[in-house]
């Protein structure tokens, strides 16, 4: 058994080390180098390669896209600052929002360091519900660069229509559960009922019928008192 | 501008020489390992040889990421193997070369003898072939010996411990069907 064991161990040996000392054939390098030739001549062109090639053509694109780069980098640097150095003479400002109910409101525009006397604003739109379009047009505004860089102050609060005050009034005196059940009808038809109730309540009782005979033993009988005469 | 585009050229050509890998010494210096390898696998030199082929053609594909590789040669090995991999699946048993035993032999060796030792060779490699993926490349891998067993660990993705487990497990399997 160990022995049988040992000549497999030599043939796994064996193959093994032939299989490691197997020689490449001769030529394969060069064969190998000249494929890598074929290929690198026939590589697809490469903005990479154009940029980070040898060849003195690419030295020379190399050299030219890195001055356009620079330059137009240049102008695009001093126009941003021209830009920023200039009044704007006329500003329009289009804002949506959301509005219903508009009401003409003149809007003050808050004093900003760096904003002339003569900013002023004509006329704005000012609504608070949703579904149409305002615009806002401000003449002559100086927009610098302190003033779009300053922070915005919101629009001031509207006062309230005569049915909102009513409905605060109502939500500060009626409770909670009434609020919840409120209803115009319902509320209409039991003021209704009630007020019907109290005059059928003191309506005055019908006449009683006139005796014809006063000696009749029926005749002396009292009606019933009412129950609001017991009252 | 004329100072600008000579650093600018200065820069790119630093770079270049920073990405730019030495082909032909690669190929000196790897190719007969990893002529080697695919043989193993492929029982096929001319299969074999195509393989290399890829493999360097895959290296001048990617000779840019090569700077930032630190183990170039299991990096190449693995290659190989898969590339080779790739092809066993291509080609048919048959294809394989009848004559791939014989031609491991030493040639100074007796007739007789030579047939012998081929006939027992090539029962060997068809017990290989039956063994698991993973025995069957660690057994493989380890018959070269420009590669440790921390490399071949790092071709199969396995730690050393791994390595040396599956090539103990490959031999007795081995020796088990060479039993049969």
């Amino acid at each position: 058994m160990q022995f049988e064991h040992n000549n497999h161990d030599d043939a796994i040996n064996k193959t093994l080390s032939a299989l490691k000392s197997a020689a490449p054939p001769e030529g394969m390098e060069a064969r190998i180098l000249q494929r890598l030739q074929q290929s690198a001549s026939a590589a697809p062109f490469l903005w990479r390669d154009l940029l980070t090639g040898s060849a003195l053509a690419g030295a020379w694109w190399r050299g030219a896209l890195t001055g356009l780069a620079a330059a137009m980098l240049l102008v695009g640097i001093l126009l941003l600052a021209q830009h920023g150095l200039r009044p704007t003479s006329r500003h329009d400002v289009s804002q949506v929002a959301a509005t219903r109910n508009l009401v003409p409101t003149p809007v003050s525009v808050a004093a900003s360091p760096g904003c002339p006397a003569h900013a002023q604003v004509h006329r704005a739109w000012v609504g608070s519900t949703t579904g149409e379009t305002i615009h806002a047009r401000v003449h002559h505004a100086w927009i610098g660069p302190s003033t779009s860089f300053a922070p915005s102050h919101p629009a001031p609060v509207l006062p309230l229509t005569a049915q909102e005050r009513a409905l605060v009034r109502l939500v500060q005196t009626v409770n909670p559960k009434q609020l919840a059940s409120f209803n115009f009808d319902a509320q209409e038809k039991a003021e209704t009922q009630e007020i019907d109730d109290f005059n059928k309540f003191f309506t005055p009782p019908p006449a009683p019928p006139q005796p014809a005979d006063n000696d009749s033993p029926t005749n002396t009988q009292q009606p019933a008192p009412q129950q609001g005469e017991q009252i | 501008m004329d100072a600008i585009g000579e650093r600018s050229l200065q820069w790119f050509a630093a770079e270049r020489v920073v990405e730019e890998p030495d082909l032909p010494a690669l190929v000196r210096d790897y190719s007969g390992l990893l002529y080697r390898v695919a043989l193993s696998l492929l029982r096929n030199r001319a299969e074999a040889e195509d393989v290399l082929q890829d493999v360097f053609l895959r290296v001048l594909q990617r000779k840019r990421e090569l700077a930032a590789i630190v183990e170039l040669r299991p990096w190449l090995v693995r290659i190989a193997w898969n590339l080779a991999l790739d092809r066993r699946r291509r080609i048919r048993p048959q294809q394989m070369d009848d004559l791939f035993a014989e031609g491991l032999l030493a040639a100074d060796q007796p007739a007789d003898q030579a047939l012998a030792e081929a006939g027992r060779i090539r029962q060997v490699m068809a017990a290989i072939e039956r063994l698991p993926q993973r025995e069957r490349q660690a057994l493989l891998l380890s018959a070269m010996d420009e590669l440790s067993t921390a490399e071949i660990g790092i071709v199969m993705g396995r730690s050393e411990s791994s390595v040396r487990s599956l090539l103990f497990r490959a031999r007795t399997h081995l020796r088990q069907r060479l039993d049969l």
